[in-house]
């Protein structure tokens, strides 16, 4: 007995069999699947993606401009309000106005487009290529009669389409919203010029994070080993750079700095130069006048493109040569997967190094052992744990155990490199004809300060409360020297520099002392050590910054006392005038959030400050000659000459924190903030009371007209 | 006509095909069979454009595969376990396969096909019976309308009368439209309901690439009782006796030759008994690959 449904099959085998009678007849010519067909082919199974970004694009732009705008309609209420009230005053509904504008269009858009930017490329750029993580996907889309390069190129252009159009519809919305609110207020072209440059900040910055995201993607056979190449290729080599840096700072005790800062490196990266560059782009006017006017950033854009244009062809190449079955498989292309294991491997290894070492000091040797085992063994976890998420088995641990076992090697290699210095960094003299330039630099670097708080005076060659020393420098500045007089000191006299504050090392002698901080050696018994640093021109073409520090500081005096050194090196600077480069007024002895005092009015301040200060206190008080006398105004406390040498913390802001007696320093003050230089209103952290409060207490007693306070 | 020539195609550390090499003759249906992980899936995957061989070429009708959509035209391939868009239709399918194939695929005959065999054609895949998701991608290659249909395992999971039907629509459209369907299958016996070339693969080497009937008239069973035992070690001497088995005095000899030399050479022996009989494809597969060591008689010692 047969079934109702066999029946029904067998009557449909005999109709599929009439079928297929009916042969093609639309065999027409037509031309092979156009660009634009694969598009929209393509495009009808990503609508999720472009109704997902067409709703983010819909209330990051539209919907949260539209609250931003309604209470631009309440400060504009406000500003009408206002105008009526006081007989007109246009200025406060403007600033409203601008205020807005900005807020949209230099600050909430550029920084929102750019948060988009990066997680639209991230999603279209892992989906569009999802087929590449599923082998039955992967079959079918390769069996088709269709040119990788132009599959590739159709889901590029659409994942870039899926992303671009909503933006831009949501761009034009928003801003022409911006726009017809302000109407009248003459901001229209900065409305137009700012959305033109949001918009093309934030391609740039999609394009970069897209075309990266993508060559990662290709060249990976899951999502996990996907996102694990994304944080490869966008951060790998500038984690390497950082590594780079920690080793030498790390063991390197002559080490300055790279020949390169991290700022001129992003490049590298494209999701840290893209975010960079796109946010410069977005914020236009004064920070695009800027990046195109610093060398370095625009070095940094035009790699970033570079370095887009190579990954877009460079994923292009690779899809193209990829092979089907990778797909569901760890990460394709053999060379790409070692050097992922590798260079993450001997990462690894070199950061667990230095970490040790961070926790107990390189000066202990002993560890050296502990730091090379650990850093082995974590070589061998990462390179192992690599392989498994690569492999996607367990057993893939020990994989290649033979490379496993020679990048092992080659880590500790580098590691030995730096921890025993074979390069000779440390102990090499730099050749004069190497020598590029040099600075001093002033520090009390035996007693752990970056600052001093010397400060010149009007009329006198000294510091503020007392005479010049004559070893020392101005703080906080590097004084160029010649390099031949570098050279001098350096060679000629017997020069040290420091390891973690705790010994010397002669590099002339290549003798190793070790001199313990605050010991009674005689380069501790002066606070004033003077660092020189110098700056080496290298055969090959970097800059590579070499510090040596001058524990004789007889050596600085001597170029400080020749002819004409001090009035060349320590002129006066306008707005200086040789008082502190800053005072903060604070209310008790909090050291928080002064009130900031602009530099014009400093020496006014000081002067009435140094007069309250010789009235009010007496020699005698303090027991030492008036003229030995330092002061440290942020703590009120008094020194003589020799504990004010050891005084650890100085600095070139001076907090003052006046009390009733000085009376002078009162009226200045009391003079700012009539004449609204010092915001009355703003409160002081620390104390107990709002600035407000303290003027009416001393006006209480001044005009005696107010009720006790 | 598909030239296999000299494919050789890795995984890692495995050697799926080795040095494989020979024709598939257009207009017929082209069987593949072979033992389990003797490559068919990976040659057919080589012949659609799917994989890149490591060595040695493919050419379609005279011209390489690979990366090459005006060959590729020609070729449909379903594997299987062919893929489906996630939420997609049948009729959404058809519309994926018609741009891809814009010369050659007909969406009328899709239709028809998809009426005939009662398939919902606004309904999601998904929600399909693996048997229906096999005919939906076979309705699918037929109305592409390509040359080469490369079918991988086509025929598990349908009914018979469904596999029936296929096998019509196969036969029908290669004298009518002249496409060449090339079933990858273990199932011998609905290959040799269909199959008139035969291709016969075992670990990534090609044993043999005939003609069903050739292949037929050149090996045969003989059941054979002799008086005496220097009689059947005559015949094994004269004959190339790939197999044998006794069960009693009656002895079944697999042999390769031309059956008029096998019989003068059986009967000048004097046999009690002899017949001589034709082999099943099947037979064919086994005493071929047996030949080759592919045997597990010890299974059950």
């Amino acid at each position: 007995m047969t079934s109702p449904e066999s029946q029904n099959n067998v009557q449909s085998s005999q109709q599929a069999e009439s079928a297929g009678k009916i042969m093609n007849t639309e065999k027409t010519k037509k031309s092979a699947a156009s660009l634009w067909s694969l598009m929209k082919e393509d495009l009808k199974h990503r609508r999720w993606m472009l109704i997902i970004s067409s709703v983010v694009q819909g209330f990051a732009g539209p919907i949260v401009v539209l609250f931003m705008l309604s209470s631009l309609k309440k400060a504009r209420d406000y500003g009408y309000y206002s105008y009526a009230y006081n007989g007109g005053n246009t200025e406060l509904d403007l600033s409203a106005i601008r205020e807005l504008v900005d807020g949209v269009t230099s600050d909430y858009m550029p920084i929102m487009q750019l948060i988009i930017a990066v997680v639209g490329a991230l999603i279209v750029g892992i989906f569009g290529y999802r087929h590449l993580f599923n082998r039955r996907m992967t079959d079918m889309v390769n069996s088709l009669p269709v040119k990788r390069e132009k599959q590739f190129s159709v889901i590029y252009l659409n994942g870039f389409l899926i992303w671009f159009v909503p933006f831009v519809i949501s761009m034009i919305i928003s801003m022409s919203m911006c726009a017809f609110e302000t109407l009248g207020f003459g901001f229209g072209g900065l409305i137009a010029a700012r959305c033109f440059t949001i918009i093309i900040g934030s391609l740039f910055c999609f394009l970069a994070v897209y075309t990266m995201i993508v060559l990662a993607v290709v060249l990976a056979g899951t999502v996990f080993n996907a996102i694990l190449n994304i944080a490869f290729i966008g951060f790998d080599l500038i984690l390497g750079f950082a590594v780079l840096y920690c080793l030498c700072d790390n063991y390197y005790d002559t080490f300055v700095r790279l020949p390169f800062s991290f700022e001129t490196i992003f490049w590298v990266s494209p999701p840290i130069s893209a975010c960079f560059c796109g946010y410069i782009i977005s914020r236009g006017e004064e920070l695009l006048a800027e990046l195109l006017h610093n060398g370095a950033y625009v070095f940094e854009l035009i790699m970033t493109i570079a370095i887009t244009v190579m990954n877009y062809f460079l994923a292009l190449f690779i899809y193209s040569k990829r092979k089907s079955e990778e797909a569901e498989s760890g990460v394709s292309n053999k060379p790409y997967r070692f050097l992922v294991r590798t260079l993450n491997a001997i990462y690894a290894g070199l950061l667990v190094s230095f970490i040790i070492s961070e926790i107990v000091s390189t000066f202990y040797s002993s560890f050296a052992g502990w730091r090379i085992f650990f850093s082995a063994f974590f070589t061998v976890l990462t390179y192992g744990l690599i392989d498994v998420f690569q492999g996607r088995s367990f057993k893939a641990f020990f994989a290649h155990w033979k490379q496993m076992i020679a990048v092992t090697v080659v880590m500790e290699l580098i590691l030995v490199v730096f921890i025993y210095d074979l390069t000779g960094f440390d102990t090499r003299m730099i050749s004069r004809s190497n020598i590029k330039g040099a600075v001093i630099h002033y520090s009390n670097s035996f007693r752990n300060s970056s600052s001093s708080d010397y400060y010149l005076v009007p009329g006198e060659d000294g510091c503020m409360f007392g005479p010049w020393y004559d070893g020392s420098f101005r703080s906080g500045y590097d004084i160029e020297i010649d390099a031949d007089l570098a050279y001098d000191i350096i060679s000629s006299r017997k020069l040290y520099f420091e390891n973690e504050g705790q010994y010397l090392y002669d590099p002339v002698t290549g003798e190793t002392v070790q001199r313990w901080r605050y010991s009674d050696q005689p380069w501790d018994e002066r606070p004033f050590c003077q660092y020189v640093t110098i700056y080496a021109d290298r055969k090959f073409g970097f800059d590579f910054c070499r510090g040596y520090r001058v524990a004789d500081p007889d050596v600085i005096d001597e170029i400080l006392l020749s002819d004409g050194y001090k009035e060349n090196h320590f002129k006066v600077e306008t707005g200086e005038v040789g008082y502190p480069m800053s005072i903060s007024l604070q209310m008790s002895d909090g050291w928080d959030d002064g009130i900031e005092i602009p530099y014009q009015y400093i020496p006014m301040i000081m002067e009435a400050y140094y007069a309250d200060f010789e009235e009010n206190y007496s020699v005698e008080y303090l027991d030492a000659p008036m003229g030995d006398i330092k002061l440290n105004l942020r703590y009120r406390i008094y020194y003589s000459e020799e504990d004010y040498r050891n005084d650890r913390y100085s600095s070139n802001r001076f907090t003052i924190c006046p009390v009733e007696e000085d009376s002078r320093t009162m009226e200045v003050l009391k003079q700012l903030v009539r004449m609204g230089v010092i915001d009355w209103s703003v409160w002081v952290s620390g104390g107990d009371q709002n600035l407000n409060d303290w003027i009416e207490y001393y006006e209480y007693y001044e005009d005696d007209y107010y009720p006790a306070y | 006509m598909i030239e296999i020539r000299g494919v050789v195609k890795n995984y890692d550390e495995i050697r799926a095909l080795n040095e494989v090499s020979f024709d598939m003759p257009e207009g017929q249906v082209f069987g593949l069979v072979g033992t389990n992980g003797a490559g068919k899936s990976t040659l057919l995957r080589c012949i659609c454009g799917v994989c890149k061989p490591d060595k040695g070429e493919i050419f379609i009708d005279g011209e390489p595969v690979w990366e090459n959509p005006d060959v590729k035209e020609k070729v449909f391939f379903i594997s299987d376990d062919q893929y489906f868009f996630p939420g997609t239709t049948p009729n959404e399918m058809a519309s994926y396969y018609g741009t891809m194939y814009p010369k050659t695929f007909s969406k009328e005959r899709f239709d028809q096909l998809m009426d005939a065999l009662s398939l919902d054609r606004k309904r999601r895949v998904q929600t399909f019976s693996k048997g229906m998701k096999k005919q939906l991608s076979i309705m699918l290659g037929i109305a592409s309308g390509c040359k080469y249909v490369l079918c991988d395992e086509t025929f598990d999971g349908l009914d018979p009368v469904v596999r029936q039907a296929v096998k019509r629509l196969f036969i029908h459209d290669m004298d009518e439209a002249g496409i060449t369907p090339i079933i990858a299958s273990h199932n011998l016996r609905e290959l040799e309901d269909i199959c008139e070339y035969v291709g016969l693969l075992h670990k990534g080497g090609v044993i043999l690439s005939k003609d069903l009937g050739d292949m037929k008239l050149g090996i045969f069973k003989v059941q054979v009782v002799f008086r005496d035992a220097s009689s059947l070690d005559t015949v094994k001497n004269n004959c190339n006796v790939i197999a044998e088995d006794h069960r009693g005095s009656l002895t079944t000899l697999t042999i390769r030759g031309q059956r008029t030399e096998l019989e003068t050479i059986i009967t000048s022996q004097v046999p009690v008994f002899y017949e001589v009989l034709p082999l099943t494809l099947e037979e064919i597969f086994i005493s071929e690959t047996e030949v080759l060591g592919y045997d597990f008689a010890g299974i059950t010692k």
